[in-house]
């Protein structure tokens, strides 16, 4: 029972426990001393030191009661010192499951044509069932963003429930940024987390040996797995005829030749002339209301992109579905979801707001058509939103922040361009100059397609990667840019001066500020699209008409996501909208992201090193705070004791 | 300025004492002691053969009429006395502070060189182990010297012996030197600060000072760390009846060492406690030693 006790106690530093038999005999000699008789000081020992008989035989030392408490006192203080905590009962143990859209993906060799998300639910229940009686748990899931899906560690049985409703969801497995997140934290004994991808240590250091990966996909099973993906889709429509071509770009990972048919299909347009977005009832009826409008036989080869054409699409046909099908029955093809993609034609343009103490015109963002902007100089933004008494009311969807960074996170999407030096908020290592680019994160919806390897930045702020960030551009100096989200807001941050637009004059640059519109304000720079996952605001109602998903359940019904006025969409499909004016809205959603379709390669991620522990210190929790509690009465009912001997000897000095 | 116990009745008494020396020295200015300078003083000292050149107002005629010579008379010149107060200042003058160890052996220092300012000599303070100060004349430099000493935080370790020694090293004409301690210090050290002194071939007068504490140092029956208040040293001791008897002896033996090289040395030598009245001493006290009449 006794060693049951002390094994639920712990020490941060017990080293600090070598000072005991010090402080012990510091203790004996002080009282030694003290029993010698008090100091008297003499105007000289010349004649007392001649005395030949001084000092009565030395008793054997006897400690007094005093004695015996000070040692107390003072071994409490080093337990304190030696942070003393009590261990909660078990460990407390964090599943981290991947939810990105790869999970999703079925294993051709497996009997039950399990998915690794299903797989996952299986070794979660294994792993708990194997766990100790008292160890808590905590289920995370990795996309759209990390979150908690208990809020708090929980019994194993808990887990069980809460691990029923984890879907994966067309969304980026974040998995760097979610490693050094727990690598960071200290709240928890061990993390586990189940992906399908690999881990890889630095041979160094070894990684945090908390944080283990479960991977549920060997390598054999990839190279068995295939999978065909619409990467792609765009609207070019032609000024001289009413009639738009749509080209829909199909890759295929881990075939050799496969033939596969690429079809165009358009929902009618909704009735009245000129109208291009459905009413409720359009929409629901819009669900089985189908025209072909093209259909081609394409061959794909491995990693090899095939763009199809269908041109003399109609006007009218503003809302078109793509969706690539097999021609072979045993071709199996590893993930549903990215065989479709869509198109619409909301062309109501997207108000972005610039803060920035340029103008429009100076920025060059007068040549962007696809969007309204609305300047304000940074006095303005300033008195309206940061040091305003009242609540400023409503906001654009994405604020651009050009050389300046407000107090905090607004609470909105936003670029930040060349933030200003000394901000707490976006942290600038330093600024260099002449800087090449040495890679950059090609799977970013930001950067994809571009060849940055060419690029020199004549100015670069040297960004500082918060914990919410994923490096999108690295150059010899250090991180040029990053994104991610907080929260389901989106941000961006680039190191380097990216204005004036200049369109094709510098192409790279004006590129990346479309994608960031795009990416941030969903921008249809193409009367395209939106990514999902994205949060659509001002809104009162949200259906979904079509999506590649295979829950066609709810498809024209509500979605039960509206909340202020915000809902989150992560499916691709079609989506109909209204407002509280009754405006309605069509928009297409789409997911690209070659890094999750590719499921026929290994993919590594990198256990990182254990981090400096920011969160959950043993004293930032009640229940182990006990070595400052002790420590602080130890010390308290030592001064009080050595003031008390303190005064005394005064005292008695005085009446000598 | 002057401490208070310098009222009007103590200075009263002061203005009727005069410092003497035990011997003639040579001073530097005119005074009120009688000089080793031959000359043409108010004093007769002594004749000599009249010789060619002499003036002969000094033939004294009386000898000439009884022994048909002729004699010229010689007197002694009258000169200052330089006096040298040096006075100990180590942590053993205040401790026990309440018992005033340093202000009985200030006011007597004061006291001595009131009465030496007033007839017209020389002063000069030497506080042990800090600074010698400058020759003080005349009356009104009491109060200088007053100044001075009362500015004195006396306290710390003093190497007798050596700030002795730098004292003595200052002394360009031979005079009078006070010495004014408690003289708890080994012998050896005594005898080689007196030495000092002794070859400046000064009239040297040792005063020591005493308090209760010296001569009861510790309370009867305790056991005690005892502390020196120089050096810090400590012993573990209890003071008992055979431990006290034995302290009793070794202080008058050190007391009668003092008294004798005191004696051999031909250096005045007198003792005060701090629980004697302090004109008492200088009246009384003093004049025993020669050094006052």
């Amino acid at each position: 029972m006794i060693s049951a006790l002390l094994a639920s106690f712990g020490m941060l530093y017990p080293v600090a426990l070598t000072g005991l038999p010090i402080v012990a005999g510091a203790l004996v000699y002080a009282y030694l001393r003290r029993g010698r008789g008090r100091r008297v000081t003499v105007a000289s020992l010349l004649l007392l030191a001649q005395l030949r008989q001084r000092a009565p035989a030395r008793r054997r030392f006897i400690p007094p009661i005093r004695f015996i408490f000070e040692l107390l006192l003072l071994s409490l203080l080093l337990f304190g010192v030696a942070g003393l905590y009590r261990r909660a009962a078990g460990d407390t143990v964090a599943i981290v499951v991947d939810t990105s859209l790869s999970m999703a993906a079925r294993i051709s060799t497996d009997a039950l044509g399990a998915t690794p998300l299903q797989r996952t639910r299986a070794a979660v229940e294994e792993l708990v069932a194997s766990g100790a009686t008292h160890d808590q748990y905590e289920l995370f899931v990795t996309s759209p963003t990390l979150r908690s899906l208990n809020g708090t560690p929980v019994a194993a049985r808990e887990i069980r429930t809460a691990l029923a409703g984890v879907e994966a969801v067309a969304a980026d497995d974040n998995l760097g940024a979610v490693l050094d997140h727990f690598a960071a934290a200290d709240k928890f004994d061990r993390v586990i987390i189940f992906t399908d991808q690999q881990a890889t240590v630095d041979p160094k250091s070894g990684g945090d040996p908390r944080i283990s990966l479960r991977t549920l996909v060997s390598p054999a099973e990839r190279r068995e797995m295939h999978n065909v993906a619409i990467v792609g889709i765009e609207r070019t429509r032609s000024l001289a005829a009413d009639e738009s071509e749509v080209a829909v770009t199909v890759t295929g990972f881990g075939v050799t030749r496969e033939n596969v048919r690429v079809v165009l299909g358009a929902i009618p347009p909704p009735e009245g002339a000129g109208e291009k977005n459905f009413s409720l009832e359009e929409a629901r009826a819009a669900r089985t209301d189908r025209r072909t409008l093209g259909e081609r036989t394409v061959i794909l080869k491995d990693g090899v992109p095939e763009i199809v054409r269908f041109s003399g699409v109609r006007q009218g046909y503003e809302t078109v579905s793509a969706r690539v099908e097999r021609t072979r029955p045993e071709f199996r093809d590893a993930i549903n979801v990215d065989n479709a993609a869509y198109l619409s034609s909301d062309e109501r343009a997207t108000t972005v707001e610039v803060v920035s103490d340029l103008d429009i015109q100076a920025l060059g963002l007068a040549r962007v058509a696809s969007a309204k902007f609305v300047h304000r100089s940074v006095n303005e933004y300033q008195s309206k939103y940061e040091n305003a008494v009242a609540p400023p009311g409503e906001r654009s969807a994405t604020v651009i922040f050009h050389r300046y960074v407000p107090r905090a996170l607004p609470p909105t999407n936003a670029l930040f361009v060349m933030p200003e030096v000394g901000s707490p908020l976006i942290a600038v290592a330093s600024e260099s100059r002449n800087v090449a680019v040495t890679r950059s994160l090609a799977s970013h919806p930001l950067v994809t397609y571009l060849n940055l390897s060419v690029v020199t930045f004549p100015i670069l702020r040297v960004l500082q990667l918060p914990s919410w960030g994923e490096a999108l551009i690295m150059t010899t100096a250090g991180i040029a840019a990053y994104a991610g989200s907080v929260q389901e807001r989106r941000y961006a941050v680039f190191g380097f001066e990216i204005f004036p637009y200049e369109g094709k004059k510098s192409p790279l640059l004006s590129i990346l500020l479309l994608n960031s519109l795009k990416w941030l304000a969903d921008l249809n720079t193409n009367s395209g699209f939106v990514t999902v996952p994205t949060t659509l605001r001002n809104v009162t109602e949200v259906h979904r008409i079509d999506s590649s998903g295979d829950d066609s359940s709810d498809k024209g019904e509500k979605i039960a996501s509206v909340a202020d006025g915000s809902a989150t969409i992560d499916t691709p499909g079609i989506y109909v909208t209204h407002d509280g004016t009754g405006l309605r809205r069509t928009l297409a959603a789409n997911f690209f992201n070659e890094h999750e379709f590719d499921v026929s390669r290994d993919t590594f991620v990198r256990i990182p090193e254990p981090g400096r522990r920011t969160e959950h210190t043993p004293f930032s929790e009640a229940e182990r705070n006990l070595a400052g509690r002790i420590a602080i009465i130890a010390l308290v009912a030592l001064l009080i004791d050595w003031s008390i001997i303190f005064l005394r000897s005064v005292r008695r000095r005085r009446m000598v | 300025m002057l401490p208070e116990s310098f009222n009007r009745d103590l200075l009263r008494q002061l203005e009727l004492l005069k410092l003497q020396g035990r011997r003639a020295f040579l001073g530097s200015r005119q005074g009120g002691h009688l000089s080793l300078k031959r000359g043409h003083g108010i004093e007769f000292s002594d004749y000599r053969q009249y010789e060619l050149g002499d003036n002969p107002r000094h033939i004294d005629w009386g000898v000439y009429a009884r022994s048909d010579r002729l004699y010229i008379k010689r007197f002694q010149e009258e000169q200052d006395l330089p006096v040298l107060l040096l006075l100990d200042t180590s942590s053993s003058m205040t401790t026990p502070a309440a018992e005033r160890k340093w202000e009985r052996a200030r006011d007597v220092a004061l006291a001595i060189a009131y009465v030496a300012l007033m007839q017209q000599d020389s002063v000069r303070i030497g506080v042990l182990g800090r600074f010698v100060s400058p020759n003080y004349y005349g009356a009104r430099a009491i109060h200088q010297v007053g100044d001075l000493l009362l500015g004195v935080a006396p306290g710390g370790q003093v190497d007798f012996p050596r700030a002795v020694r730098d004292a003595a090293s200052q002394v360009r004409f031979p005079g009078v030197a006070i010495m004014i301690s408690d003289f708890l210090l080994p012998f050896d050290q005594i005898q080689a600060a007196f030495g000092s002194l002794r070859a400046k071939n000064l009239d040297i007068t040792a005063i020591q000072v005493l308090s209760e504490s010296d001569r009861n140092p510790l309370a009867y029956g305790e056991p005690v760390i005892a502390v020196d208040s120089e050096d810090g040293r400590e012993i573990e001791l209890m003071l008992d009846d055979q431990t006290r008897a034995e302290y009793d002896q070794l202080l008058e033996r050190h007391t009668a060492r003092l008294t004798d090289y005191f004696a051999e040395s031909r250096i005045g030598f007198s003792r005060v406690h701090t629980n004697e009245a302090l004109d008492a001493y200088l009246v009384r006290g003093l004049t025993t030693t020669g050094l006052l009449r």
